[in-house]
């Protein structure tokens, strides 16, 4: 069992971007703060321990995201899907990320992702109780912060 | 011939994703169906006439392990095939659906090709032309 870290959610999930969407990022300490509105997905899982993933990024981001998933151009045909693709990359990153932590024999529930929209400012405040989190800025400088709070153990 | 098809997530995205690589997997494709989770595609299947169902596993309302288990106890689905598509990694759960009766699992992220070789596994080799000139 490998135990969570900032280094490895930040590595396990710029990896995600990267192989899912053709969107490069590097973790940075100090990031930037949000610019408008932000779109946070949270999912839990269960197995050795019990955990809740939560991802925010920049609406534009998220748009970026979703058209990439889809392989369109930005556009009417990724119009309104920027919550979703949110969702799907956690929802993703989430069953990487159990196999990371407890190995390709474990068993482990997955929870279904919940999605909403919200304001910069509350976007980037620190989640407490957080055991982990780290901040990805991609290549237009838009932020995607990973963070997981430890709910219980099995 | 073509084959109708039954793409089940809750994720609509997801499922136009699946859609775009079932086509470039290059299956004469007839009629495309949707669910958002097992209940919906059960009243899919219940409708029409499916040759091989795409489903999530984690889905609200009915999952994809509960879809599978419903198709296996109705004698008009159980020889229906079904694939897995999903964020879930752990060959342990994997091995579990394989006993259930699932066809094949796909891992997300996916890309295209691994459809193509699924619906050859599936469907039989004519069938998947993907990358072929």
């Amino acid at each position: 069992m490998t135990a969570p870290s900032n280094e490895l959610l930040a590595s396990s999930l710029g990896e995600m971007l990267e192989e899912a969407a053709f969107i490069f990022t590097e973790p940075q300490d100090q990031p930037p703060p949000f610019q408008g509105k932000a779109v946070e997905a949270r999912i839990g899982y269960q197995g050795p321990h019990t955990g809740e993933l939560r991802l925010v990024a920049d609406a534009g981001l998220a748009a970026t995201l979703a058209a990439n998933l889809l392989g369109e151009e930005e556009g009417d045909a990724t119009q309104g899907k920027a919550g979703d693709a949110i969702g799907e990359l956690l929802n993703m990153f989430v069953g990487v990320w159990v196999v990371k932590l407890f190995g390709e024999q474990s068993r482990c529930k997955l929870g279904v992702p919940k999605v909403r929209e919200l304001p910069a400012a509350e976007a980037g405040a620190p989640v407490k109780g957080a055991a982990c989190a780290a901040h990805l800025i991609e290549e237009e400088g838009r932020r995607i912060d990973v963070s997981l709070t430890l709910t219980g153990g099995s | 011939m073509s084959y109708a098809i039954l793409v089940v997530d809750d994720s609509s995205i997801v499922r136009t994703m699946v859609k775009k690589s079932i086509a470039m997997a290059g299956l004469p494709v007839g009629k495309v169906f949707e669910a958002a989770n097992g209940k919906e595609a059960l009243e899919v299947l219940g409708k029409n006439w499916i040759d091989i169902v795409f489903a999530d596993l984690n889905m609200p309302e009915m999952n994809g392990t509960e879809l599978v288990e419903k198709m296996s106890q109705d004698s008009m689905l159980v020889s229906t095939p079904v694939v897995i598509v999903s964020s879930e990694q752990s060959q342990a759960k994997i091995d579990e659906l394989k006993a259930k009766g699932i066809r094949a699992y796909i891992k997300k992220p996916f890309r295209p090709e691994g459809f193509r070789d699924v619906v050859a596994e599936v469907l039989g080799p004519a069938q998947a032309k993907g990358g072929q000139p």
